[in-house]
């Protein structure tokens, strides 16, 4: 009976291992793990930080003078459609896609490859007298910097390559007055 | 006893082994996982209005998040119909509006003295919201209010912008 009820709590136990143990990365040259908690030899990106937004512009800048002694309320309304792509400079030994979702994750942002940008989005701006109102429409990119590491089996890093990523994540107005 | 002894091992084991696969496989919430604080508003932020009462059928949590390099003036969850931030001094050349929406509609959001722009909703909660940069540098103070339907929930967060 002792070694019944034994048996059944070994089998029980290696039912919980089973699910605490982690399984071995499959798609290593683009998973994103962290390469300690797999040790497979490959490569793994490692954000280190966010920077300032940059805008992606679709269509020309809108832009509105007031010639007046008192504010003025101008619309702008975007007549241009398109598409706010990524870009990258650096190593592009990993995935686009991985990173991103890496990215997604790690800053709670929803970045993406490319984000579409459509027509008949308004914006209404209060102009100074005698100041000029400006809006862009486009999309918002996020700027995150980090490496490329290239892992051994032993989890030892042994290259590392920077690389810096650009990925809309919303649509919106850039305003302002000169 | 002997054959009682047995099943209470048993039992124990499955007691672990259900705290143990608990502890083995964490999901993060969406909140968790956006960083977002729940209707925050920083010192200088004073909600003018109280929003209006959900109706029973109340759908899912809204958010908006904000970058964390940015400074966050205020930001309101899950609101229906209208509600506002500030007033804000304006401390800084611009400021960023965040706006995420749900629902069939759009919500109006007016930013006292600066500009007012509608925002879109979308019915599936999947649409990332807009993010609009004003220049505020020609108002000594500003709020930001939002209005909809109280068929719409909204969110909006109001950053200082970079």
């Amino acid at each position: 009976m002792k070694a019944m009820a034994l048996t059944a709590v070994g089998a029980a136990v290696a039912l919980v291992a089973g699910v605490v143990t982690a399984a071995p990365a499959q798609a290593v040259r683009e998973s994103s793990a962290h390469p300690e908690a797999a040790c497979s030899a490959g490569w793994y990106w490692r954000a280190t930080g966010r920077g300032a937004d940059t805008f992606g512009r679709v269509g020309s800048t809108h832009s509105d003078y007031n010639g007046t002694n008192s504010n003025a309320s101008v619309e702008f309304t975007s007549s241009t459609s398109g598409t706010v792509g990524s870009t990258v400079s650096g190593s592009t030994e990993i995935a686009l896609s991985v990173e991103l979702a890496s990215i997604r994750s790690q800053y709670g942002i929803s970045v993406s490859v490319s984000k579409a940008v459509t027509i008949g989005n308004s914006i209404r701006i209060t102009v100074p007298p005698h100041k000029t109102g400006n809006g862009d429409y486009g999309a918002w990119k996020a700027y995150v910097k980090g490496y490329e590491d290239f892992t051994n089996s032993r989890c030892t890093v042994t290259r590392s390559q920077a690389k810096k990523i650009y990925s809309p994540y919303k649509v919106g107005w850039k305003t302002w007055i000169d | 006893m002997d054959r009682l002894r047995p099943l209470a091992l048993v039992a124990a084991t499955i007691v672990i082994a259900a705290a143990l696969a608990g502890c083995s496989a964490p999901v993060p919430s969406p909140a968790s996982s956006s960083g977002t604080p729940a209707s925050t508003t920083s010192a200088t932020a004073v909600p003018t209005a109280v929003p209006t009462a959900l109706p029973t059928a109340a759908p899912s949590t809204v958010s908006v998040s904000k970058p964390s390099n940015e400074t966050l003036l205020g930001s309101l969850s899950s609101q229906r119909g209208t509600n506002a931030l500030g007033p804000f001094r304006s401390s800084s050349k611009s400021i960023a509006v965040y706006v995420k929406c749900v629902g069939s509609g759009s919500v109006q959001v007016t930013v006292t003295g600066v500009a007012q722009f509608p925002n879109d909703c979308d019915a599936a909660g999947t649409d990332a919201g807009i993010r609009n940069v004003l220049d505020v540098r020609f108002v000594d103070k500003f709020s930001v209010r939002v209005s909809g339907e109280n068929t719409l929930v909204w969110a909006v967060t109001v950053t200082t912008g970079h």
